[in-house]
């Protein structure tokens, strides 16, 4: 962790970064350009991010049983009406053939290009705003940061250069862009195509009768299932009989593979971010606590990390779902806010063994007793002393945690636990499909079990690239001796 | 330098010992500080030496609440440090400061140096300032208070409304208004400062950084970028942030290049005439402390065995440890002029001191008894032998070993007995004493490795094996803790260099 930094490193530094800044910005007040870029880019969403806020608000509210709920849903409705340039109503994809040219899709476009654009757009919009990010960073690396070199900066410069890590970022990116995008990234809408698709009606082309027609959604479905080979199934990137189109084809239910994906990996995200969220913070409480005061307070913590680490963690949710079944907790987003609960109750162990080794070390460095020695508070030691010495460890292990969350709440969707049906989630799509993987529906459990793989591939390898960037001399680890310290570090998830 | 007569810190019959924390199986604790008696007095600079395992750091550690005393008393204004509470000892901790040893080690390196040398500051919400009104007034406004008597008074208003303010704080007069307002029974002064006390730091840290040599430019770089002799600057900015009286100095410069020493040393020094500071210097050899301290304190396992003014010292050392310390240095003007005087032996296990001096194991003037008279070599190799057993005393027994002893076998016998006649084979021993230490053999072979230790200690022991020696009063404010002291017996630089003599 304290790898040596030379003082040489911050040379390069000086060099690189006001060059490539002042290209970037050749302007006589780069912060105003800079906001004003932010502004703009916030244009594109705020009709969207209006709505999610409201959204939060009437569900806690509702959740509470608080007064004030039609007020907020009154809101909720006007934000609705707040123009979002990224939506599926500004760029749309759903649309029907009159027998001469597509109708109602962006600019008539067949539904596949309209879809393909929207998807690049909100892609690229998204990489707009990380390289907003990343200027506001160099920025203020530049023109506001008093100190022209931090050891974090050498961090961040062997991140650049670390192939692996980066290839962990971009999918780790790719998979939140997804989620937090998913309403406008599906060629259809849970609502229409899933949740209520008894209520909603498709206008498509007939081609037998060679006329416009009408059809519930929810029989048009029953017409696309996807249970087999040739004409039982819509494969990927193929329309079905109502000139719907489906990227990753459809599901044996005749629902869209992608819309399903899409939304399931926000449920993924949210029970993730959520439990590691907390299990991360009761962790490292716990290890700074523990390492500052040691002996019995220490001890202590041994004990009931290993009692709670006895419990078998399958059974424990099996029965802790049942049990709180009828609960409103249970009720929280179809089940995910219980899991991130029960996922953050039996994992913070884990993440506190990893953490504690790094804690105790950090807490025999003498830099601690030179506070102590001037009346530093223990909590401010701590925070201030100890806590940027198991950052680093906290990336590592929360990054790699949360592949491993990501796989075990798709484990207990294919086990039927879990996420309640209708919600979608990966998991529950490869159980769907398990029936038909020797056929020409393979796509329902292959695609799903694939984009797991990846996502938790990279988020293994953004931990892998962290650990390399804080501790350079793990560099070496992956070919000679230091393999096994290093495979144990790693193990954290 | 000047001593006066004040301590600013007694310590008195301080013990600190080391607790294992673990539940089963406690080893006796380890003594790292067992019973020391100690007066630094204001503005001097007691120089604390003493091999590593000594004791000394833990007794600077000790004073300044970062080690909790066993038992005695470290007294401070007439209260006793080791008493106080977390907010008391907070209190002290403002008022003493601490240099340690490796300055790679004792500077948070994800911190800037300002925020380094700020930080005692931010921990004290400093500053508070001590307001002090000509006549009798009541003093009101955010960030002052009112002094209190024998207080550092920071600001002193007039009645008239004029402000002085102490040199040493950065801050100009112009930028402290009063308010005095005479309507009610006694005046009110209502105090507004307009500098924040952010900034007010923020001058204190430049005006620290240059204190100790550094400069306003290397106010936002980090440790890194720093050599080891600037950075022991920094931890040095850093424990006067709070204007401490006292400052415990731990091996400051032992990390530091020997170009670099001379140079902290003479900062230090001053730093001391300039702010009237009182240290506590740790070292672990003599040459260093004669340049900076008065006086000079001696620590040999847990206790100070002498103590007295640096020169007075120097020139005649009462202690036979002092004397083989100095004996080490070549040119120290001490009267030692024979051979450097090799300890034998290593230290005792600071676990299990020895019960009368501490020094006895291993003090080339031990005192023998009379009633045999052996050469010193003899003399030696009986104590090794009586270490050998107080070492299997203490050795974990194996099962086997235990059991072996249980049924009475011999435990290990025929090894002891190589031992023995090893150490002992070109020793003649007249026969009392020979069937002494035959006996004692058996015992030990029985498995009874204490008794052993103990029969030869009956036999061949001395006062030195007995006493823990007082500190004997020395005259010229010297003390030291050796039997020899006493009439009775002969000096401590005559015994050596005679049995230095006797030994071919
Ligand atoms: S008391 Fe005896 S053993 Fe201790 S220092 Fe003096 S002479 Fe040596």
């Amino acid at each position: 962790m304290a790898g040596a930094h030379g003082p040489s490193s911050d040379a390069a530094d000086d060099e690189v970064t006001p060059e490539t800044a002042s290209t970037i910005l050749p302007t006589e007040s780069p912060t105003l350009v800079w906001v004003g870029l932010g502004a703009g880019l916030l244009a594109f969403e705020v009709g969207a991010l209006a709505t999610f806020l409201v959204a939060i608000l009437s569900d806690t509210l509702a959740a509470a049983s608080l007064p004030g709920v039609g007020f907020v849903e009154g809101i909720e409705a006007a934000a609705r009406q707040l123009p979002t340039l990224l939506s599926r109503e500004t760029v749309p994809n759903e649309g029907y053939w009159n027998g001469q040219r597509w109708v109602g899709t962006f600019l008539g476009l067949r539904p596949e290009v309209a879809w393909g654009i929207r998807v690049a757009l909100v892609y690229l919009y998204a990489l707009a705003v990380a390289g907003w990010a990343v200027l506001g960073y160099r920025l203020y690396r530049r023109e506001y940061r008093a100190a022209d070199w931090t050891p974090r900066d050498d961090v961040i410069d062997r991140f650049r250069n670390h192939g692996w890590g980066l290839f962990g970022l971009a999918v780790v990116f790719m998979f939140v862009v997804m989620a937090v995008f998913a309403p406008a990234l599906g060629p259809t809408t849970v609502d229409k195509n899933m949740r209520n698709s008894y209520d909603n009606e498709l206008t498509y082309w007939d081609a037998e009768t060679d006329s416009v027609e009408t059809i519930l959604v929810g029989e048009a479905n029953l017409a696309s299932q996807s249970r087999g080979d040739g004409e039982e199934r819509v494969g990927p990137m193929e329309y079905d009989d109502f000139g719907r189109f489906h990227p990753f084809g459809t599901l044996p239910t005749g629902r869209d593979l992608f819309t399903f994906i899409a939304v399931g990996s926000r449920i993924s995200l949210v029970i993730g971010l959520l439990s590691v969220g907390l299990s991360v913070g009761v962790a490292t409480s716990l290890a700074l606590i523990g390492a500052y005061y040691k002996g019995r307070v220490d001890l202590g913590m041994v004990l009931v990390s290993d009692g709670v680490m006895a419990m078998p963690q399958l059974l424990l949710l099996i029965m802790l779902t049942t049990v709180l079944k009828d609960t409103w907790v249970a009720g929280l987003y179809s089940g995910a806010f219980l899991l991130a609960l029960i996922f953050a109750f039996t994992g913070w162990t884990y993440m506190w063994r990893s953490l504690r080794g790094p804690a105790l070390q950090v807490s025999e460095r003498q830099w601690i007793d030179a506070a102590k020695s001037f009346g530093q508070r223990p909590r401010t030691i701590m925070r201030q002393h100890m806590l940027p010495y198991i950052t680093g460890y906290l990336l590592i292990y929360g990054s790699m945690t949360l592949g491993g969350a990501i796989i075990a709440i798709a484990g207990l969707s294919f086990l039927g636990l879990g996420v309640s049906p209708p919600t979608p989630e990966w998991g529950r799509a490869v159980n769907l499909g398990q029936e038909y993987v020797d056929t020409g529906s393979w796509h329902i459990s292959l695609i799903p079990g694939l984009l797991i793989t990846l996502v938790v591939t990279g988020f293994n390898a953004l931990g892998d690239g962290i650990r390399d960037a804080i501790d350079p001399r793990s560099d070496a680890a992956g070919s000679d001796a230091d393999d096994g310290a290093a495979a144990g570090r790693g193990g954290g998830a | 330098m000047t001593a006066r007569e004040d301590p600013v810190v007694s310590v008195q019959s301080l013990k600190t010992y080391y607790h294992d924390d673990s539940i089963v199986g406690a080893k006796p604790p380890v003594r790292a500080v067992d019973g020391v008696d100690l007066d630094i007095r204001e503005g001097e600079t007691v120089g604390l030496v003493g091999e590593s395992g000594s004791g000394k750091t833990t007794l600077g550690r000790t004073i300044i609440g970062l080690a909790d005393a066993t038992d005695g008393v470290v007294e401070a204004d007439g209260q006793d440090v080791t008493e106080f509470d977390a907010e008391q000892a907070r209190d002290w901790q403002r008022r003493v400061g601490m240099v340690f040893q490796d300055p790679e080690e004792s500077l948070n390196d994800r911190m800037t140096i300002g925020e380094i040398v700020q930080e005692p500051l931010k921990a004290h919400d400093w500053p508070v300032l001590t307001v002090a009104v000509e006549g009798d007034a009541t003093v009101r406004g955010s960030g002052v208070r009112p002094a209190e008597p024998d207080e550092t008074v920071d600001l002193t208003v007039g009645l008239d409304g004029d402000v002085t303010v102490r040199d040493e704080l950065p801050l100009s007069a112009d930028a402290v208004t009063a308010a005095v307002d005479r309507s009610g029974d006694a005046p009110t002064v209502d105090v507004t400062v307009e500098k924040s006390r952010a900034e007010i730091r923020r001058d204190r840290a430049f005006d620290l950084l240059d204190r100790v040599g550094l400069s306003e430019q290397h106010f936002y770089r980090y440790p890194h970028q720093f050599s080891g002799g600037q950075r022991q600057r920094i931890g040095i900015a850093r424990a006067l942030a709070l204007e401490p009286e006292f400052v415990v100095l731990d091996e400051p410069v032992s990390a530091l290049d020997v170009s670099v020493q001379a140079r902290i040393i003479n900062l230090l020094e001053d730093l001391q005439d300039e702010m009237g500071l009182t240290y506590l210097f740790i070292a672990h050899d003599l040459s260093i402390v004669r340049h900076i301290a008065d006086r000079v304190a001696v620590m040999y396992l847990g206790n100070v065995v002498e103590l007295g003014p640096t020169e007075s010292v120097y020139a005649d050392p009462h202690h036979p440890y002092t004397v083989s310390l100095l004996s080490a240095i070549p040119g120290s003007g001490s009267p030692w002029t024979g051979e450097r005087i090799t300890l034998r032996g290593s230290p005792p296990n600071p676990r299990d001191p020895p019960a009368g001096c501490p020094f006895a194991t291993r003090c080339p003037a031990k005192i023998r008894p009379d009633d045999y008279d052996l050469p010193e070599r003899t003399w030696r190799a009986l104590d090794e032998l009586r270490v050998v057993f107080r070492t299997r005393a203490r050795a974990e027994a194996s099962a086997a070993e235990t059991i072996k002893r249980l049924i009475g076998l011999d435990v290990a016998g025929q090894d002891l007995r190589e031992t023995v006649s090893d150490l002992l084979a070109d020793h003649d021993l007249p026969p009392a004493a020979q069937s002494t230490v035959d006996a004692a053999v058996e015992l030990a072979a029985g498995g009874d490795d204490d008794a052993a230790a103990e029969q030869l200690r009956e036999a061949f022991g001395s006062r030195c094996d007995r006493e823990h020696p007082e500190p004997y009063d020395g005259g010229e404010d010297r003390t030291s803790q050796c039997l020899r002291q006493e009439a009775e017996y002969d000096g401590v630089a005559e015994t050596i260099r005679a049995r230095q003599e006797d030994e071919p």
